[in-house]
């Protein structure tokens, strides 16, 4: 699909430890209370890497070797994923009682009630930053 | 079913349809994964920038500020 020619691919051993790195941060960040200057410094800390990232990444030069009609129908079901989602927690949060129509925030709030909870909301939102501002990988597809 | 019910399962059906679609997109290699739509739709900076605000407003809200998880 996207053959990247400049780069180099992460290695797993790499990856393994981005991810548990990422893990381990999560479970102390999950530990700290909000308000306090540790927690603070916590989320602060991806936030200026994730900044980082999205100003300095540079688009790889690629050979998209993917037909333009998969990947136009590729975007296309991502697109309307995510606007799906995003029309169902407005008919949630624009329905009431909220006990019966919960919003994601309800939601997250329940499982954030635990420790080992805030810590995998706090992973997942490293997840979607990663997502979002990891510079392209080496792939050969 | 209750609205409550609905309502769960209706999340749980788009997070259940997004992971079978994302298996499919990294076993036939002929769609385009998450990561690469999302590298297609963050191509250009203002973009980035306006997602990196959205992302940052997030997890300073759900972390920082504290909403109800943490009472």
């Amino acid at each position: 699909m996207e053959e990247t020619i400049t780069g180099r691919r992460m290695s797993t051993r790499a990856v393994a430890g981005l991810i548990g790195g990422a893990l381990v941060y999560s479970w102390f960040a999950g530990g700290y209370r909000p308000f306090t200057l540790p927690m603070e410094i916590a989320v602060s800390i991806p936030i200026v890497v994730a900044l980082v990232l999205a100003l300095w990444r540079r688009a790889p030069r690629t050979v998209d070797a993917t037909p333009a009609h998969n990947r136009r129908l590729g975007y296309a079901i991502w697109a309307g994923l995510f606007a799906l989602a995003a029309a169902w927690e407005l008919i949630a949060y624009f329905s009431l009682p909220r006990y019966d129509h919960p919003t994601l925030s309800i939601i997250t709030d329940s499982i954030m009630s635990t420790h080992p909870g805030r810590a995998l909301i706090f992973a997942l939102w490293l997840a979607l930053g990663w997502l979002f501002f990891a510079p392209a990988p080496a792939t050969q597809r | 079913m209750t609205s409550r019910t609905l309502t769960f399962a209706g999340f749980a059906l788009i997070v259940g349809a997004g992971v079978v679609f994302g298996v499919i997109t990294m076993r036939s290699r002929s769609l385009p994964t998450l990561g690469q739509a999302t590298r297609a739709f963050t191509r250009t900076l203002a973009v980035r920038l306006v997602l990196f605000l959205g992302w940052a407003w997030l997890g300073w809200h759900l972390f920082v500020r504290g909403t109800g998880a943490f009472k």
